[in-house]
């Protein structure tokens, strides 16, 4: 196998194995629907007994009522309230769910049900206040009442409802209990599911073992049946399976059975969206749509039933069942359904119920006499007919021994024989003699029936219908009328009877029996022959053996066997037979039932058939396949794998029981599956696989490695995982060879990592397999982790140039350079030398390639630094003005000289380069002399020295030069100074007069020196006199702090002082005034109203100031201020003024205006304002004032905006000033006090406050906070 | 216990004798059968420790006044409410300060409640009628 084929198999089988998680899915939501269905009929059988027992209850407060008001002695009302009571305490948990003894009860779900159960609350409510009206009417006497009229209505409306409620709670029972036959198909669906997801899994297993080709095939041929077998199942259903997209409404998919179903082909369906609602019958279109609605909306009823009108005309009862199909974001995106015709049940319940009336009807007006026992032959049923017959009253025989009564004792033995005998019999017919009242004997033909209700066998009943043929033959008629309803009943449940007559080998069908055989009662004549011939050539000898065996020894027979019908149909039928022997013993008749039992079996079989698939191939797999429930800690299943793989038996496995993983994993393996697996599970959804490998210990005692893939297999209700499904296999030997090579993978990066050189090795696909660190270092490369990363993500902005050279080299080309430009990111420059060698696989193909580098720049830049520095140097040596000369040493030779050399000394270069610098010295003593300062300053370890020297120009004339010299050293060796020779003739010349000059400047610096010491002496004086200044601010500063402290002690006393006498003149005001009321004359009371008034007034100024003068008091908090909170509260506290002088107020103010103030020097600004503004628009019609908010970068603005009568502009200034008045008291009230207490506020808080106004049309006040 | 007075009495501590004047005529309008005592400066107040130690009867409630001469409100307040037998007399706070500071110190120092004299005489008589209702009427003391 190549590598590409190798490749498309492993993405196939990818792919396999994602439709085979998805169907795992399938299954595990099928599974449990099908759980939850049956929990649905388990919950449901409770409800009806309770149900009964409402109904028990409410009869029996019944009879007793009947009893009190009838005058009997043993019974009172408070009986009749019991029965209230418990038929109360049984209702209730049907609607609310509760327990009832041992058996919990839970509530009801249907909700026509539930309204029902309401009803017959309600009408129970109604029955025990009526009964409470009864008792209270009861005089004593017996007689009617009106209220026992009504009383009567009601009871009997009570029981009529409670029959009918208890009908639809059956029927809901039964439709359940079919729901739950649907999804056991769904079961199989989902097992069968399973088994192609296993054999995929199997396969792909496989595909590692070539030598394994056949047992492929094998399994190949059974996928393909087993698919076959699946896509026969859903294209052969009955019901209508389909699957719908939303929101268009577009069928995606719809079975055959839609043309059965609805009438219309699949094609008609992929034509007309939605056309299930389009075929709804009228009176349904409601419920659909409400349930439809349910449905989108995610609520999912179980099921739902509903008409629809066929493509024929004809109206259809449908029972649907759906399911929303939701993608990743929860979004519904289709609806799978599975659709049954329900018409021939509803016919049948609806004829069913029909049938009951009318033989309910039959019992009580039936001349016949028609008599029910139970197995202890006790008297349940005993209608009119027999009342006739008999001669006793029901009263006198119902409860009673049915053969003590009509049977004289010498018989009673041979009765009680006979009883057995027939007790348990489906039917038969007898004649015997029976005694009337009178002591006369009857002989009464008997045609007997079992009617068997369920398990329960103390309500099994022997209706006997019985014709007084002493006196009356012709009423056989009516008797053989009502046996024919009764057989009928029975057919209803599939299940015919037959009989046998072994005499006349005559053979006699019910109808149902003829629908089993598919054969038409007129067509066919039932003989024992005609029977063989339609059971399947294969059962005919086994189904004759049962049948003679049984009558040969005696036993009935219960046996399955299968008929072969006409058109070629195989169904299984289940046939219990029994047969009657005359006294002699000989057999006389069989009598037996038959009943279908196909669809039954064939679910058996595809069980049995999927199991039996699935374990074969779950015992082939050399792999461990296991689930483990992790709740239990238990091993729920495994297959052989376990013992293939780790050699235990499946005994010892058996042994270690929940240990089984403590035991056999390596610890350090099974503390982290107990710290990081087991917790995975917990958030692992459906389909999702957990890949985990640890260490398992064989039975030899070693380690191996085992890899786990596992999957969340049963979840319990709450969705938490119960049972991992996993697939374990065997992987020491690729773990160990991981191991080798990763031991060798390990080297080998230790090698490169601490390589001093930068190398890195790339795999073809140009990824870091290796690399030094100083490589690292040297690109700046700053991720840690560059293994494993491409080369081009690691340097994004490589240039093409590199690209290429790497294209060179994978495809086999040795590349190097020696000096190579690199730019980086940030715009430098770095010189690279490198080189680029493929490596080469085992095969000889290019596995990738090496690369030296080494970062050069360093080296390059003192080059060209080199380079450029002698350049400039030669350069600056022909522009400078001073002569210079370069000399070899120690020989003196000139190497280099200037062209200012030429212009000094008069020479051409050429006269000077090569000759000793003895040529520009006046003797040998001046040569030698120089030479010993350079020797002088090379002992003193100097590099360069400054010395006088006298030299001669060419024409022989002696100049002052100064010659600095530098020294250059090779290996410590001098081998080269560079003189720069200065002509100082001119300054020598200075010097010496500059001598001459000396004496006389130290006697300037003298006298400077002496005004310079004057000055500095005042600076003095002038720093001692601000010094002087600051302390007298200082002390003025602390005296005006004392001033300031004191004026407001000052202040707050008087404030308070001045409010005692206020009370008095106010107090005693009054008090003249209410004392010496008669007396006074009305200008004296003016007077004192007066005088009051100005009491108040003036309180009113004193609060005022008290609150200007604490504001100096009291220190500032700055927090953040949820400044709308503030307003609210403020509005709540002038509520009543807002409301009294009718101000319309405005708010515009963000939630989020938070200023950084004091809240109390904010409030009181703010209430100032407001007062201002509610005082200002008091003769305003429509008064109204706006409070907002806005803000910049760096400030919060409040405004406070009102159209009241406002005020020029050119007082602006002055009515933030204390005491400021713009109006006559007797206009608006004031003090004066309120903005100059709103300045200052906003002052200590840093902030600022100023209006803008025009007379008549209103002010706004503006408040500005600092952010 | 002597029980010279019916009713227990209500204490005034005040140095106004105007204010004590409309205080007392407050009250009378308001038919109050307690008996008031009058305190005319904190000393004389604190000089009320004695007299309950001797078995004088405990007033039902102390009307104390803040701003007064020798030892002020404040400091009576203290140390009748720092006493281990007296603390539970209710003392509430009758004073013409408004002032936040005076009102803080007071709870901190456990005044029962704080009332600022109205200047309006009606007002007044009203606070008189409320004091009365409240603490002799309503409010149920330690026995």
């Amino acid at each position: 196998m190549n590598f590409n084929e190798k490749r498309d198999k492993r993405f196939s089988s990818l792919g396999t194995l994602i439709i085979g998680f998805l169907s795992l899915t399938v299954m595990v939501v099928l599974l449990y629907l099908g759980y939850s269905s049956q929990t649905m009929a388990n919950r449901q059988s409770p409800q009806i007994r309770v149900f009964k027992q409402l109904k028990v209850e409410m009869i029996s407060s019944h009879l007793v009522l009947e009893e009190v008001l009838k005058g009997h002695p043993d019974e009172n009302i408070q009986t009749v309230f019991e029965h209230f009571e418990k038929a109360d305490n049984y209702v209730r948990p049907l609607l609310d769910g509760g327990q009832l003894g041992s058996v919990k009860i839970f509530p009801v779900k249907d909700s026509l049900v539930r309204a029902k159960l309401t009803n017959l609350l309600l009408i129970k409510d109604t029955l025990f206040e009526l009964s409470n009206i009864l008792y209270a009417e009861f005089d004593g006497t017996t007689g009617l009442s009106p209220s026992d009229q009504v009383y009567d209505v009601v009871f009997k409306r009570f029981i009529q409802k409670s029959n009918d409620a208890e009908i639809t709670l059956v029927r809901l029972q039964e439709k359940n209990i079919q729901t739950y036959y649907i999804t056991q198909i769904g079961l199989i669906v989902g097992v069968l599911t399973l088994g192609i997801f296993m054999l995929l899994v199997f396969i792909w297993l496989r595909h590692f073992k070539n030598n394994k080709q056949k047992q492929l095939l094998l399994l190949n041929t059974n996928l393909a049946k087993s698919e076959k077998r699946f896509r026969f199942m859903t294209e052969n259903a009955k019901d209508m399976i389909y699957r719908m997209s939303l929101p268009d409404g577009k069928y995606e998919y719809v079975s055959p059975a839609s043309l059965a179903v609805f009438g219309y082909t699949p094609n008609e369906f992929y034509d007309t969206p939605i056309l299930i609602q389009k075929a709804i019958h009228p009176d349904w279109h409601k419920y659909f749509e409400e349930q439809w609605g349910k449905l989108i909306a995610g609520e999912m009823p179980p099921f739902y039933e509903y008409q629809i009108i066929h493509k024929s005309g004809e109206t259809r009862w449908l029972h649907q069942r759906n399911t929303l199909v939701k993608d990743k974001k929860n979004k519904a995106i289709a609806i799978e359904g599975i659709v049954t015709d329900i018409s021939k049940r509803k016919t049948a319940e609806k004829e069913l119920l029909a049938e009951k009336e009318f033989s309910e009807k039959i019992i009580e007006t039936s001349n016949a006499m028609i008599v029910g026992l139970d197995k202890d032959h006790v008297i349940r049923i005993f209608n009119n007919g027999a009342e006739k017959i008999t001669g006793y009253f029901k009263e006198e025989v119902l409860g009673k021994d049915w053969f003590t009564i009509f049977f004289s004792d010498e018989i009673q033995d041979e009765m009680n024989a006979v009883w057995k005998e027939a007790w348990g019999v489906l039917s038969h017919s007898y004649e015997n003699i029976i005694l009337n009242k009178k002591g006369d004997k009857r002989i009464i033909s008997w045609q007997t029936t079992g009617i068997y209700d369920g398990k329960d066998s103390n309500k099994h009943l022997m209706i006997s219908i019985g014709e007084d043929i002493t006196t009356n033959k012709q009423k056989e008629a009516l008797v053989q009328e009502s046996l024919v309803k009764l057989n009928e009943a029975q057919n209803i449940a599939h299940t015919g009877n037959w009989e046998l007559d072994l005499i006349t080998q005559k053979l006699l069908w019910s109808n149902e029996v003829y629908r089993i055989f598919d054969l038409e009662p007129q067509q066919f004549e039932a003989t024992e022959e005609a029977f063989l011939n339609n059971i399947h050539p294969d059962d005919r000898k086994f189904v004759y053996n049962a049948f003679t065996e049984s009558v040969k020894n005696k036993t009935p027979y219960n046996i399955v066997h299968r008929l072969l019908l006409k058109d070629g149909t195989v169904k299984y039928v289940n046939e219990v037979c029994k047969t009657y022997y005359n006294k002699s013993g000989e057999p006389i008749r069989s009598v037996g039932t038959v009943q279908d039992i196909t669809e039954r079996k064939q679910t058996e079989d595809a069980l049995q058939e999927s199991q039996t698939f699935n374990q074969t191939l779950l015992d082939t797999s050399p792999d461990l396949i296991y689930v483990y429930d992790i709740i239990e800690r238990k091993n729920i299943y495994s297959n052989q794998g376990i013992q293939k793989i780790l050699g235990y038996s499946i005994e010892e496995i058996q042994k270690m029981g929940e240990n089984i993983l403590s035991d056999l994993m390596h610890p350090d393996d099974f503390n982290k599956y107990l710290k990081e697996i087991i917790p995975l599970y917990q958030t692992t959804k459906d389909g999702e696989i957990i890949d985990h490998e640890y260490r398992m210990k064989y039975k030899n005692g070693n380690w191996c490695w085992l890899n786990s893939k596992e999957s969340v297999f049963v979840r319990q209700d709450d969705g938490s995982p119960k049972q991992i499904f996993g697939i374990c296999a065997d992987v020491t030997k690729r773990k160990n060879v991981e191991e080798s090579l990763n031991h060798s993978h390990n080297l080998m990066s230790y090698v490169i990592e601490y390589n001093k050189s930068d190398v890195a090795i790339h795999d073809r696909d140009l990824k870091y397999m290796y690399v030094s660190q100083s490589y690292l270092e040297h690109y700046q490369v700053k991720e840690k982790n560059v293994i494993g990363k491409h080369h081009y993500e690691v340097f994004p902005d490589l240039p093409q140039k590199w690209r290429d050279v790497h294209q060179k080299v994978l495809a086999g080309e040795i590349l190097s350079a020696d000096e190579d430009p690199y730019e980086r990111e940030d715009g430098t420059v770095e010189w690279t030398r490198w080189e680029c060698r493929p490596w080469h696989e085992a095969d000889g193909t290019v596995g990738g390639m090496i690369v030296y580098t080494e970062i050069i720049t360093e080296r390059k830049e003192i080059e060209i630094a080199l380079r450029n520095s002698e350049e400039y140097l030669t350069r600056l040596m022909q522009t400078i003005a001073d002569p210079i000369f370069t000399v070899k040493m120690p020989e003196r030779e000139i190497e280099y000289m200037n062209e200012a050399v030429g212009k000094l000394f008069g020479y051409k270069p050429d006269e000077v380069i090569g000759n000793s610098t003895k040529m520009f010295y006046q003797d040998e003593a001046n040569y030698a002399a120089f030479g010993k300062v350079l020797k002088n300053a090379l002992e003193n370890n100097k590099s360069k020295v400054q010395a006088e020297q006298q030299l001669v120009t060419k024409n022989g004339k002696l100049i002052w030069t100064e010659i600095i010299t530098t020294f250059l050293f090779s290996n410590g060796l001098l081998i080269k100074v560079i003189s720069v020779v200065r002509d100082i003739t001119e300054r020598k010349k200075t010097e010496e007069e500059l001598e001459k000059h000396h004496a006389s400047l130290e006697e300037l610096v003298d006298e400077r020196t002496a005004a310079l010491e004057e000055s500095h002496e005042a600076l003095l004086n002038i720093v001692d006199d601000i010094n002087q200044q600051s302390a007298k601010l200082e002390k003025s500063n602390k005296q005006y702090a004392v001033i300031n402290q004191e004026l407001e002690t000052f202040t707050y006393s008087v404030s308070h002082d001045l409010k005692a006498p206020l009370r008095g003149i106010d107090g005693y005001s009054q008090l003249l005034y209410e004392t010496y009321f008669n007396d006074l004359n009305e200008e004296a009371k003016t007077f004192l109203k007066n005088i009051r008034k100005s009491s108040q007034q003036m309180n009113v100024l004193i609060e005022d100031l008290l609150a200007y003068s604490r504001m100096e008091r009291q220190d500032y908090r700055f927090e953040r201020i949820p400044f709308k909170a503030l307003v609210d509260n403020l509005l709540l506290y002038y509520s009543n003024i807002i409301s009294q002088n009718k101000v319309a107020v405005k708010l515009n103010i963000s939630e989020a205006f938070m200023p950084l103030g004091d809240k109390d020097g904010l409030n009181l600004a703010l209430r100032n304002l407001l007062d201002n503004a509610i005082k200002f628009t008091t003769h305003k019609k429509k008064a109204q004032i706006e409070i907002g908010t806005s803000e910049n970068e760096t400030q919060w603005l409040i405004f406070v905006k009102d159209n009241g009568i406002g005020f020029d502009m050119k007082y602006h200034d002055r009515i933030f000033n204390i005491f400021q008045r713009l109006h006559l008291p007797e206009e608006y009230e004031g003090t004066g006090i309120g903005l100059a207490m709103v300045h200052k506020a906003m002052n200590r808080m840093n902030g600022k406050i100023w209006a803008e106004s025009e007379p008549g049309k209103g002010t706004c006040f503006y408040i500005e906070i600092g952010k | 216990m002597s029980a010279n007075y019916k009713n227990p009495p209500i204490l005034l501590v005040e140095d106004n004798p105007m204010d004590i004047d409309l205080t007392l005529r407050a009250f009378k309008k308001r038919n109050l059968i307690n008996a008031i005592q009058v305190d005319r400066d904190g000393a004389e107040a604190l000089g009320r420790i004695d007299k309950w130690d001797a078995g004088e009867q405990q007033p039902i409630v102390i009307l104390l006044d803040l701003n007064m001469p020798k030892v002020d409100g404040l400091e009576v307040l203290k140390i009748i409410k720092e006493h281990p037998k007296y603390c539970t007399i209710p003392i509430v706070v009758l004073t013409s300060s408004s002032d936040s500071t005076d009102i803080e110190k007071a709870y901190k120092l456990g005044a029962n409640s704080y009332i600022v004299k109205p200047v309006n005489f009606d007002k007044f008589v009203e606070v008189a009628a409320q004091i009365e209702l409240y603490w002799n009427a309503l409010n149920k003391p330690i026995d």
